[in-house]
Parts: C-alpha cells; structure tokens; sequence
C-alpha cells in the first residue's frame, strides 16, 4: 500500500522511527474502565472560560472583545486552546477591522509565525494607518527579529505625546549601545496608567540585568510579578535570576510544578538539578518530547527552549548550538544572544556564534550577562 | 477595546517568548491489518466537553457516570465526525465500549470502532471533521498501519483527509529507505569508518612489514569486514528490539576507546595480528551505536525485523563502498617500504588522537 497528498509521511529516512516514537510516545495505552459512575475522570475549565468562548458576542464590538478576553485567557493561563476559540471568533469578523487583524497578529505571534503576524499588522495598517497597538506590535516584532533600526524607525509613527512611544524607543535604544542612557530615560518617564507602569518596570528589570544591577534588577522583577502575579515572563526572568544567584530553592518556591509554561518548567528542572534532588532529567527529556510533537502537530518552532533544554539540563551543547543557531535565524532577544554564544563556547564551536558577534559589535550591544560565564540565559 | 491591556504589554515586552505549547490535539490509530478497518480514537474530554456539554450538573468535574449517559450523543458526534470511505463505498465505524485514556498527558475519551466493510482493495479515505468547529488550532495525529508500513498524518482543518492507495507494496519502499538510511549512517560516522580503516591498514602488509601478496590482503580484509559484521549486526539487532539497553554516552565513549585501541595496536603490535578478533570484540560496540538511531521503531516485530535488516544491510553496501575504495588505495600505498616504517604509524597516530579527543569530548 502507498499513500498519497494530503498524507504527510515522515520524512528523514532513519529518523522515522525516532519521529514517530516521539509522537507515539503519548499514546502507549493505559485505557481504563473507570471504577463507578462517580469516579471523576476529567477537571474541566471554569465555565466562565468556556462560556466566553460559545457566547462570542453578536456585534463586532462585542465580538472583538470576545476574541480578545480569549487571548488574554490564554497568556494568564498558558492555555493555548484559548487562542485556537479567539481565532474562531475572529473568522467571522469583517475583513476591514483593523482591530481583527491586530489580534490575529498577536495570535501568530504567540504561535511564533512571524512572517504572518507581519501580513497581518501590515493589513491593519493599510486599513488603519497609526494604529497604536499595530504600531507598538510591529516595532516589537522587529525588535525580536534583531532589525532594530527599522524597530526604532516604527516607534515614531506614533505621537510624540504618547506615553507608549518613550517605551517603544528607549528599551531598543538600550539594544543600540545607549544602556545608561535608557534606563535613565525611563526612569524619568511619568506614567500614571498601570499596565504602562508594569511595562516600563519590565524593560528596566531587563536592562538592568544586562548593566550587572542584578539585585536592582530582581527587586524589580519582583516588584512587576507583585503588580501582575499572573506575569509568567517577569517570573521567568526572576527565576532565571535567582538561579544566577545559586538560590535554586527560592526558584522552587517561585515556580509551581507543572507549570504550563515551558520556559518556567526548564528554570523548575534547572532548581532541581542545582539542588540535586528529584528526577529532572526524565522530566527534562519528556518536556523535549512534548515541545517536538507540538513542533510536529502544529508547526511551531520551539528552538530557543530545546536549545535551553539541551544546553542546561542534557549537557549536550552540540545539540543546542545547532538549535540555537537555528532560532537565531528568527529571534534576537538578549537571551537569544547568551544562548547561542554560550552554547557555541561550551561545544567549542566559536565560528557557530561569528553572527552574534557581527550583531554585538554592529549595534554596541552592552550585556554584562554575556560575558558572565553564566550558564542561565 | 481598551487603550492597553495588560496582555497587550506582555506581548509587547516579550513578543516572542513561550506559550504553553499544549494545544488541543487528538489521537487516532487506524489499523489496516485484519478483515476490516478499525480505528482507535482518542478525543480529550475538555474538548468533547466543549462541544457537547457533557458536565450536566455544571460543576467542572466530568463524572464516569455523566458520560456514559450521553454516550449515545458521543457515538453519533464521532460517526458524524469520522466519515471512513472504502473502495468508493462508504464503511459505517461501529463504536465499542468506551474507555478512558490520557492524549498529552489530558484525560481523554478511548474508543474503538470497527469499519462494516472488508479492508480496502484499492482506496480509503477518512474525514476527520470534530472539534474544528470551536477550535480552528486543534489537530487530529493519525498513525495508520498497513503490513510492515506505518505512516503519520497530521489532520488539520486545511487538510482533514487522509488517502489511501492500495497497490504496489510499499513495504519494499521501506525497506530501500531504511537500506539508505544504513548506508548514509555509516558514511557520516567518522567513528565507525576510521575504526574500519584503522584495522585495514595492516591488512595490506605481512608480519615483516613487506607487502603481502593481493590474494593474501584481500584475505586479511575479508575476514576483518566478516568479523566486524557479524558482531555489529547481532548487537543492533538486540538493541534495536530493545533486548539491550546501554546508555547512549557509554556506547559512544566505547567506540571512540575501540578505535584508540586499534590504532596503539598498529603502532605497538602489542596484540599481535590479531585485527579480526579485535573487529568482532569491538563490533559489538559499534552494533550498539549504530542502534542507537533505531530505538524505539513502530510496529509490530515483523515490521521492525524487516526495517532492522534494510537498515542492516546499508550499512554493510556502506561499508563494503569504503572498503573497496581503501583497499586498492592502501595496496598501492604498501608498495612502498615507508608505508611500514612511517605512513602506518603516522596514520594511526593520528587517528588514535582523534580518538583520545573523541573520549575526552565524550566524557566530560
């Protein structure tokens, strides 16, 4: 028998059986007849959760903040699901919502396809020229990928009034060799709204870690998580510090088990393993299996945390330079940076991160973590 | 919608960085093997539960009980769901008992359904077509298995069909694939292919250093290559079906110490000639290593009897490529007497670096 389009066999010769045990990993049966009628066999969701999804309002307006109410589910709760019901919403909305198309770019985005969240911001542009939030996602965007001159560039397209421009500018000037300049700009920023508070604190935090103001930076990663607890990024960054700072237990204190969020459940093992305690590495090794089979079912790429994975938890630096190399190619991030510069010195393989150092010396990029030896990104 | 959520400025900050990555998905097996077609089918709960509201009394805990009382409603969701087309007919899924099972770790609803029709002769078809309708993200991993093939499909809304095509054998396809893939692991494992070269290099030469006689070299490398062969095919073949299991790092380090051992010997002569007693010793090693990219094949025992020969089989057409480009190769080369005095020391003083690097490398 031979199968044919829209078959997808796998392709890769000698990795077909390595693919498909990963995949098949999940589905080694343990079926089972539930003892009693009473047994619980699955929590569920809050209602509240779903009934957002299936109640998607009538108007547009309504709609739109349906979708919307969605993705901010899915960021709080790291359920992805939440974005696929956003999506559904938004497939009935006019094709000329400059809004629609900026959620359906945060949707791409959070899915990591880029080039789509580009199409789509670009189409909310052209129907809405200025749109802030499109505005403010697209300098992100560029910023992410490393074109941080034309992410600057973007910045001022919004007015100069505007809180949000001095956020959007300064933390990439702070990329572009003007670190002090930044940091002192920001903190002379006046921002009463809240969220812009938490944004303007997150940038410093970060910027702080990169000047060597790892105490300052920390009380401040804290300080956002107690203005936003549900900030899974400022929590990973904190516990990414405090592993730095060898206390692996607080790291243990600050992250739950079973975290949604893989860059959380890497710092998690990354505890343990400092503490030598619990089994880490079948955690480690499933947590790759899972990140390979979504990699697989949906098309994403999870580079940056397999290269994590492989780096500081596997001890297979070879591997993870060859990953990081590859999320290099998209993402640019100061952690992107460190982790394809560690993990190209650690496999001995210095010509693998010549890139970041053309990137470094082209931008001025400052970062004391860089040249830390540190092993956390 | 609001000047700045608080979603939005994460996003902001962070455009890029991780999301949970455990989206809906479901699984199914479809097994082309017996009389009829019978698949398996895995649907999460929470997503059955979103589509068909089946915690009736609304307090977030899906009980056994609430299940089973709209197992009807459940059946006829997946009948109408799964659509099985056979030879141009279509083939009704009889559902059986239902069970429970976990698909990514989530807690899901196992079923299994038995096709009303007889296995195909030419085509099949299957539609997949549930869940979609709330979650246009969610994906269905189908693994079909037909003799010793078995294939993936990932089913989405753009492509929610699997085809099938009956007709030549794609077992033989298998086979050269896995063939290829033998071959291609033995040209790109440095390790394995200066182990052999290692031991060939006083293949071509008697005990006096002179050059043996072309009958005699071809002996010497016939029985290095049978040796080395027999032991690595018996210990790929035990640890391909899982039979053994050593830690990949320790087989690694242990084919760089085989090659270290060949090359001192070459300069030392401290094992004598003894080259096929060491190729079948150490063979035994490279069999793991070569394993070690099998682990873990599908299927049932005489599928992955057939992948483990192809794959076995590259490997030796592989190897048997090397040795007939080397061998003429280091014969010309003994003709000379600095072959014995300079050019196999120096040969295999540098390979036995190589592997001192390669155990260095592998250790820490």
């Amino acid at each position: 028998m031979s199968s044919h389009a829209p078959v997808r066999p796998l392709r890769g010769g000698v990795f077909i059986p390595a693919l498909l045990a990963v995949l098949l990993s999940n589905t080694a049966s343990a079926a089972y007849v539930p003892e009693s009628a009473d047994t619980v066999i699955a929590e569920l969701p809050p209602l509240r959760e779903r009934a957002s999804q299936i109640t998607a309002g009538t108007s547009p307006t309504e709609q739109l903040n349906a979708a919307n109410e969605q993705i901010e589910l899915a960021q709080r709760t790291g359920d992805l699901r939440h974005l696929g019901y956003a999506e559904k919403t938004l497939q009935s909305l006019d094709d000329r919502s400059a809004d629609a198309w900026v959620l359906r770019a945060r949707i791409a985005q959070y899915r990591h396809r880029f080039e789509e969240a580009y199409q789509n911001l670009d189409r909310a542009l052209s129907l809405q020229p200025g749109h802030r939030n499109a505005v403010l996602q697209r300098a992100a965007l560029l910023r992410t990928n490393g074109k941080l001159a034309a992410a600057q560039e973007a910045c001022y397209q919004l007015p100069v009034a505007d809180p949000a421009r001095s956020l959007c500018e300064w933390p990439i000037r702070g990329l572009r060799g003007e670190l002090e300049p930044a940091m002192q700009a920001l903190r002379n920023l006046n921002i009463r709204d809240g969220s812009l508070r938490l944004w303007r604190d997150s940038e410093l935090a970060e910027m702080h870690e990169r000047a060597g103001n790892a105490t300052l930076a920390r009380t401040l990663w804290a300080s956002v998580l107690a203005g936003d607890p549900q900030h899974h990024f400022a929590r990973r960054h904190l516990a990414d510090n405090l592993l730095r700072d060898q206390r692996p237990q607080a790291v243990l204190q600050l992250i739950p088990q079973g975290s949604p969020h893989p860059g959380l459940e890497i710092a998690r093992l990354q505890a343990l393993r400092a503490l030598g305690e619990g089994d880490w590495r079948p955690q480690a090794e499933a947590l790759v299996r899972r990140l390979e089979r979504s990699q697989f079912l949906y098309g994403e790429r999870h580079e940056r945390e397999l290269a994590r994975i492989q780096l500081t938890l596997l001890d297979n630096p070879a591997r993870a330079t060859a990953l990081a190399a590859e999320n290099w190619l998209r993402q640019r991030e100061p952690e992107d940076i460190r982790l394809l510069y560690r993990a190209a010195l650690m496999a001995h393989q210095p010509e693998a991160s010549r890139d970041v150092g053309r990137f470094v010396e082209a931008h001025a990029y400052e970062d004391a973590l860089l040249l830390s030896g540190e092993l956390n990104t | 919608m609001r000047l700045m959520h608080l979603a939005l400025y994460v996003a902001l900050l962070f455009p890029s960085a991780a999301f949970s990555h455990w989206a809906s998905s479901a699984e199914l097996s479809l097994d082309l093997n017996g009389d009829s077609p019978a698949l398996l089918v895995e649907v999460p709960l929470r997503d059955l539960d979103l589509v068909l509201n089946l915690d009736s009394d609304g307090d977030r805990r899906l009980r056994w009980g609430e299940l089973l009382a709209q197992q009807a409603q459940i059946e006829r969701y997946l009948q109408q769901g799964l659509q099985l087309r056979v030879d141009g007919r279509n083939c009704i899924l009889l559902p059986g008992s239902p069970q429970v099972d976990a698909v990514a770790g989530e807690p899901a609803l196992w079923l299994t359904m038995q096709g009303q029709c007889a296995t195909p002769r030419e085509t099949l078809s299957l539609n997949y077509n549930l869940i979609f309708d709330q979650d246009p993200s969610h994906r269905a991993l189908l693994v079909t298995s037909a003799g010793p093939t078995t294939r993936s499909t990932v089913l989405s809304p753009a492509e929610p069909q699997l085809q099938w095509t009956t007709g030549e054998s794609s077992a033989l396809g298998d086979f050269l694939s896995f063939m290829r893939s033998g071959m291609h692991h033995i040209w790109i494992g440095s390790d394995h292919l200066l182990f052999l070269i290692t031991l060939l290099l006083p293949a071509v030469l008697v005990t006096s250093g002179r050059r043996a006689s072309a009958s005699q070299a071809l002996r010497n490398t016939v029985l290095i290559v049978t040796a080395f062969t027999l032991s690595h095919s018996l210990t790929l073949g035990l640890a391909a079906l899982g039979v053994i299991n050593l830690p990949g790092r320790l087989v690694e380090i242990a084919i760089a110490v085989s090659v270290l051992v060949a090359a001192v010997n070459n300069i030392t002569g401290w094992l004598g000639r003894r080259h096929a007693l060491l190729a079948l010793i150490f063979g035994l090693v490279h069999g793991l290593g070569f394993a070690n990219v099998l682990t873990g094949m599908p299927g049932d025992l005489r599928s992955q009897l057939w992948s483990l020969a192809g794959f076995n089989l590259g490997v030796e057409v592989g190897q048997l490529a090397v040795v007939i480009v080397a061998l003429p190769v280091l014969y010309g080369l003994a003709h000379s007497t600095r072959y014995a005095r300079r050019i196999l020391p120096a040969g295999s003083l540098l390979v036995g670096l190589v592997s001192v690097w390669w155990i260095v490398e592998r250790t820490v």
